[in-house]
């Protein structure tokens, strides 16, 4: 379009005049917020087959994470995770419980994820959305099936007294992509787990700690969520954000583990996806997956 | 409590006691508090504005231990067709699940609940909801750690204050919020968890400075007259003091904002 030429030398002019944003109010003709609420995934469509995001990220790239851990002094473990402007917090405290007579040693590990109405309009107060809910069950799938922790660690007596790791993550922030940042900041906060030696006592049934809290979990892998979406069964999208959250076609998460491994996938419907993508997919999860590991090493060598 | 929308663990678990003699036993000092602070000090306040990005005024405040998070939302419709003249303020208060001593449950509890009815009498009389007809001002706050829960309260009241002025809601003043404990006829100003175990009574004030009015007062405890009323005028230069802050966090905001445009 032709915004160089000043509106009053058009309008002068006596001649057939290009379509012009400022000019010819004849030319119907949108801003690109305007645009932008009016066809939102067209708007989209346009950054994208320009190979851009209208974040000015590339397709492939993925938002800075950051992470910090032991800030909540109230909890056993803690930690703080950030992808770009999502922010969550996951506390991990523990308690003492009974086992279940089937598996005497067993301790409990009770990952849920919360989007409390603070963290953005879309959520209400109440019991928790649908999203929250599939996102605290797949971790808990998650943390099960890559038997992340070894259950009878937390014994204390056999058949009296275990430890339950309540993991709660709470999102502060919700600007998209809520299951990576849960994720990195669960693992996060669990390698942060000190626990205390604890006793049990036959006298008077009951179990006493030590103030000091020493002994961290034995964590068997590192599991590292990657996320991304696909708009219009095409473009992939990494790490999408909440902007672009609504007009995907399907997302795909990897669950990739410290050496590579896959541990856990997750396509939640949606459009298909191709072979080929699915394996660029994973090469992508590779990388990111290497790079976030790097920075977790780093936020827990500061503590 | 049966919560079938959530991963439930074990039905039911304890806090373990603590080992005999490993808890070094508390004994209050007014002139040696164990944080250092003097009894007529506040904790070193932290605070900052605009941390949740979709909401219409968001602010964070830390002070020691105590961690708060607000979001404000609105002034937006209220829902289905009330319609009344004046707006609704409408205050949510939520302690983390991880923020205290034993594990929260996310349903809540009585004294969030009292605590969110507390929130919105303290800040109401500051907004000027009667240029809000038909809409509602929604006030989240999330505490993310907690150390004595008066101090708690207040934090959280100050922050929903801050929070509401970042939004650019219509207020007549800001208003800034403190607790007290009462040790007998000593009182300590914002005291801690701990503090609190072995208080007599407590007092949260919640005041505008610079209009000098209250607008919610909550006692509790066995308290002289006189007592009552040091401790008001202590609450009263707290506040003035936390008010400064938080004009001092707008003022950045707003430099930043012009700043950045």
């Amino acid at each position: 379009m032709d915004d160089s030429t000043p509106a009053s030398v058009q309008n002068g002019m006596d001649v057939d005049t290009p379509p012009s944003v400022t000019s010819t109010p004849a030319v119907f003709s949108l801003d690109s917020e305007t645009f932008k609420k009016i066809h939102p995934t067209e708007y989209h469509r346009r950054f994208l087959s320009q190979g851009v995001r209208p974040d000015g990220r590339t397709l492939s790239r993925f938002r800075k994470a950051k992470i910090t851990v032991g800030a909540i002094t109230t909890a056993h473990g803690s930690a703080m995770a950030r992808l770009g402007e999502t922010t969550v917090v996951c506390g991990i405290k523990a308690e003492i419980t009974e086992p279940k007579t089937g598996a005497p040693r067993d301790g409990f590990i009770v990952p849920n994820f919360d989007l409390p109405p603070l963290c953005s309009p879309q959520f209400k107060p109440g019991p928790p959305s649908e999203l929250s809910q599939s996102i605290s069950e797949y971790i808990n799938r998650v943390l099960e099936s890559s038997k992340l922790l070894n259950l009878s660690d937390l014994c204390i007596e056999e058949g009296r007294a275990v430890w339950v790791l309540y993991a709660d993550i709470v999102c502060l922030n919700y600007e998209g992509n809520a299951m990576d940042a849960a994720m990195l900041a669960l693992v996060a906060a669990l390698k942060h787990v000190r626990l205390p030696t604890a006793t049990f006592y036959e006298a008077d049934n009951a179990v006493r700690v030590k103030e000091q809290r020493t002994i961290p979990l034995k964590l068997s892998r590192t599991p590292i969520s990657v996320t991304f979406g696909v708009f219009d069964g095409q473009f992939i999208l990494a790490d999408p954000d909440i902007e672009e959250e609504p007009h995907l076609s399907s997302q795909l998460t990897v669950i990739i583990e410290q050496n590579g491994g896959l541990c856990g996938m997750l396509k939640p419907g949606g459009s298909a996806l191709g072979q080929e993508t699915l394996t660029s997919c994973l090469e992508a999860a590779r990388t990111r997956a290497t790079h976030i590991l790097g920075i977790l090493e780093g936020a827990l060598a500061e503590r | 409590m049966a919560d079938r929308k959530r991963v439930t663990g074990p039905e039911k678990s304890v806090v373990p006691l603590l080992e005999p003699g490993s808890l070094s036993a508390f004994t209050f000092d007014p002139e040696k508090r164990k944080d250092g602070r003097n009894i007529d000090r506040i904790r070193p306040v932290f605070m900052k504005t605009g941390v949740v990005r979709q909401a219409n005024g968001s602010a964070y405040l830390e002070a020691g231990k105590l961690k708060v998070a607000c979001g404000v939302y609105g002034p937006r419709q209220t829902a289905r067709s009330k319609i009344s003249s004046r707006g609704i303020l409408n205050c949510d208060f939520k302690f983390s699940p991880f923020s205290g001593g034993r594990r929260r449950a996310y349903i809540k509890d009585s004294q969030e609940k009292e605590y969110s009815l507390v929130l919105r009498q303290a800040l109401a009389p500051a907004v000027r909801l009667d240029l809000l007809p038909k809409s509602t001002v929604d006030v989240f706050v999330q505490v993310l750690e907690s150390d004595g829960s008066a101090a708690c309260l207040a934090a959280a009241i100050t922050c929903a204050a801050l929070a509401l002025a970042d939004a650019g809601i219509e207020m007549l003043d800001a208003v800034a919020a403190c607790a007290v404990g009462y040790f007998d006829s000593t009182i300590c100003l914002d005291p801690t968890d701990e503090e609190e175990t072995y208080q007599s009574g407590s007092l949260v004030l919640s005041y505008m400075p610079s209009l000098n009015e209250v607008t919610h007062v909550i006692q509790s405890g066995e308290i002289g007259t006189t007592t009552t009323i040091k401790a008001l005028e202590l609450c009263v230069d707290a506040c003035a003091q936390i008010q400064s802050v938080m004009q001092q966090t707008l003022a950045a905001t707003i430099k930043e904002k012009i700043n950045g445009a």
